[in-house]
């Protein structure tokens, strides 16, 4: 843990006298305030979030590069919204996040997401360190992203977390390559697994196979490709339990989906989700679909999910999007609604709603929370 | 003496045939002028709205019909996205969620970024030589030049965007100094414009472009080239996956 800390320290300190380039600075800066009103808990709760997000990226050698992410959130409000605990320690294996304000309704919290180097020479490229590695081909369900799982509500953090890992890609041409991953989580527990992507006719194909956590051998594959002017995706996986491998049952998660965009920029999107996972909505009801899902292999609270999307840019300044998703199995849905402004150049505004109900004859009960988000956003 | 007068009377009826280009010669040429058998260029793009503007900076490479490969510099919150194109395969390479997307071809008739440009004026993913039939209609002076005016009509297996195009190519030089696009339904949508010619090595082009939909004449995007290097030496490999990850 310390050599890691050590090794990046380093880099970071490498005698610039060798750099190529200069280092890129980006990032954004952001202030949302939020309510959410739960009707179980007969409370209104509100949040202020100021947020900042750091990227620096520096090529310092023809063939090497180092990347490092930061995020940096001030938290205050209802002290229900705040998690302490949570964001003291994150889920890989070494420990990149830090609370350095906490009281009764405050919470400062830095993280560092992407913290890697990237050596990368003809067809190889290797990259090691905290690191994003996205394998999902699908829009809201991928169940053959199985280093970094996220919540589709979590609209603030596309980013999404990275993993302690190291990935090795070798390009077999322009348009196919074979990666080997492994990341080391929290608990010491370390996921595996092959992945070859290839194009054919029009289509993107990807296989992969590995183990995860140390728990489950994983089978899966995806596709993504044109129809016709439809965008044709779809996702695949199938666990099974290492120990015992015997008289156990798997566990698969499919998400096949499509979307068309209309001449008049109208765009449609629909996903189906099947995941045999039961009905896991016990802790915190629908509301517990906004923490991430433990992995890859839980991606819903009942077996059968469906979603729409409808959105389109009203002008050219202002997007709207309308969204929904059922839970079959357990009689509940969501629905969102976001609009974006663009205020100027790198400057937006942005107004999210997000309602999730139980139907009625749903076991959930008489479920319902409102959730309001208004987003000023900077980037620069 | 009658029968040499008429062999003599054929004889330049052909030479002046031979230099009397057909309209799909002629498009070749402006699209050759354009494109040369490669190059790497940097843009600016504005698009212009009654109360405000946006800028976005581009630079793009390009072999051929067959492939693309272009970087968003600017602004600060696109930067690093880069668009692939390898003949009819085309991927769009998000760095802030490390994800590389396939597009459909139902995303070419599509704005670009919120422009007036279209993802198929961007990417090229149609190409005005092969996917369309051509016509000579007249000749016709664009403000101060001389221009064939050729009306392409798309071939009936071609996934092309427009319905019908209408582009005025400059004798001298065959530049595109105007096109006007249209709908299946014979409506007009955008016109492009081409100004400030300049001379780029051999070749002269309008420095300076402007799309104005037909039905918002008060906004326009307006493409100002920053550089021009044509007949560079690129390999087919430089277009692949890999590089469009990693492209400055």
């Amino acid at each position: 843990m310390n050599r890691y800390v050590a090794f990046f320290l380093a880099i970071v300190l490498f005698p610039p006298a060798f750099a190529q380039e200069k280092p890129e600075i980006s990032g954004y800066i952001s202030g949302m305030p939020s309510i959410i009103t739960q009707q179980s808990a007969n409370e209104v709760w509100w949040q202020g979030l100021a947020h900042n997000r750091l990227n620096f990226g520096w090529q310092w050698a023809e063939a090497w590069r180092v990347d490092i992410s930061v995020r940096n959130r001030l938290m205050f409000g209802s002290e229900a919204l705040l998690s302490p605990e949570g964001t003291d320690r994150d889920a890989g294996w070494v420990d990149w996040s830090w609370n350095w304000a906490q009281g009764k309704q405050v919470l400062g919290n830095t993280a560092f997401d992407r913290l890697y180097i990237t050596f990368e020479k003809n067809e190889w490229k290797l990259q090691l360190g905290r690191q994003r590695i996205n394998w999902g081909q699908n829009f809201v369900w991928n169940p053959n992203d199985i280093f970094n799982t996220y919540s589709f509500f979590d609209f603030d953090y596309v980013e999404r977390s990275g993993c302690d890992a190291f990935r090795a890609t070798y390009y077999h041409n322009e348009t196919s390559s074979t990666e080997w991953a492994a990341a080391v989580d929290r608990e010491g527990k370390t996921t595996a697994a092959l992945l070859h992507h290839w194009n054919r006719k029009r289509f993107d194909y990807q296989l992969i196979a590995g183990e995860q956590a140390e728990s489950d051998w994983v089978l899966g594959g995806a596709w993504s490709g044109d129809f016709g002017g439809l965008n044709f995706r779809g996702e695949f996986s199938y666990f099974h339990p290492i120990r015992p491998m015997k008289d156990t049952a798997g566990t698969v998660a499919v998400s096949v989906g499509a979307d068309y965009i209309f001449r008049n920029s109208l765009m449609l999107q629909a996903e189906v989700l099947y995941n045999n996972v039961g009905k896991t909505f016990s802790d915190g009801g629908l509301m517990g679909l906004y923490s991430a899902p433990l992995s890859a292999k839980y991606l819903s609270v009942c077996d059968w999910t469906l979603f729409g999307q409808a959105s389109r840019p009203l002008t050219a300044r202002l997007n709207a999007s309308l969204s929904g998703m059922y839970f079959v199995d357990i009689r509940s849905c969501y629905a969102g609604v976001s609009l974006d402004f663009s205020l100027a150049n790198n400057l937006d505004l942005s107004g999210i709603v997000q309602y999730f109900s139980a139907l009625s004859g749903s076991e959930l009960g008489d479920m319902q929370a409102l959730l309001g988000f208004l987003r000023l956003k900077y980037s620069f | 003496m009658k029968q040499l007068i008429v062999i003599l009377f054929l004889l330049w009826g052909i030479s002046l045939q031979a230099q009397q280009l057909t309209a799909t010669e002629i498009v070749k040429k402006a699209d050759e002028n354009s494109h040369g058998k490669s190059v790497c260029s940097e843009i600016k793009m504005t698009i212009v709205r009654p109360t405000w503007t946006r800028e976005i900076s581009l630079k793009s490479w390009s072999k051929g019909d067959d492939y693309m490969l272009a970087l968003v510099t600017a602004p600060a919150k696109e930067k690093g996205q880069a668009f692939l194109k390898r003949q009819k395969d085309l991927w769009n390479w998000q760095p802030a969620i490390g994800r590389m997307i396939k597009m459909s071809s139902s995303v070419m008739g599509q704005s670009w970024m919120g422009s007036d440009f279209t993802n198929d004026d961007m990417v090229q993913q149609s190409s005005s030589v092969n996917d369309y039939t051509h016509r000579l209609e007249a000749t016709e002076k664009v403000r101060e030049f001389e221009c064939y005016k050729i009306v392409l009509i798309p071939k009936e297996e071609a996934a092309v965007v427009w319905g019908k195009v209408v582009m005025w190519i400059s004798k001298a030089g065959f530049i595109e100094v105007k096109t006007e696009f249209y709908d299946e339904d014979d409506a007009l949508i955008n016109t492009f414009n081409g100004y400030d010619v300049k001379s780029y090595g051999n070749r002269r082009l309008p420095s300076r472009m402007e799309v104005v939909p037909a039905d918002k004449p008060n906004q326009k995007t307006v493409m100002t080239v920053l550089k021009y290097d044509f007949d560079i030496a690129i390999d087919d490999r430089f277009f692949s996956q890999q590089n469009m990850k990693r492209v400055k």
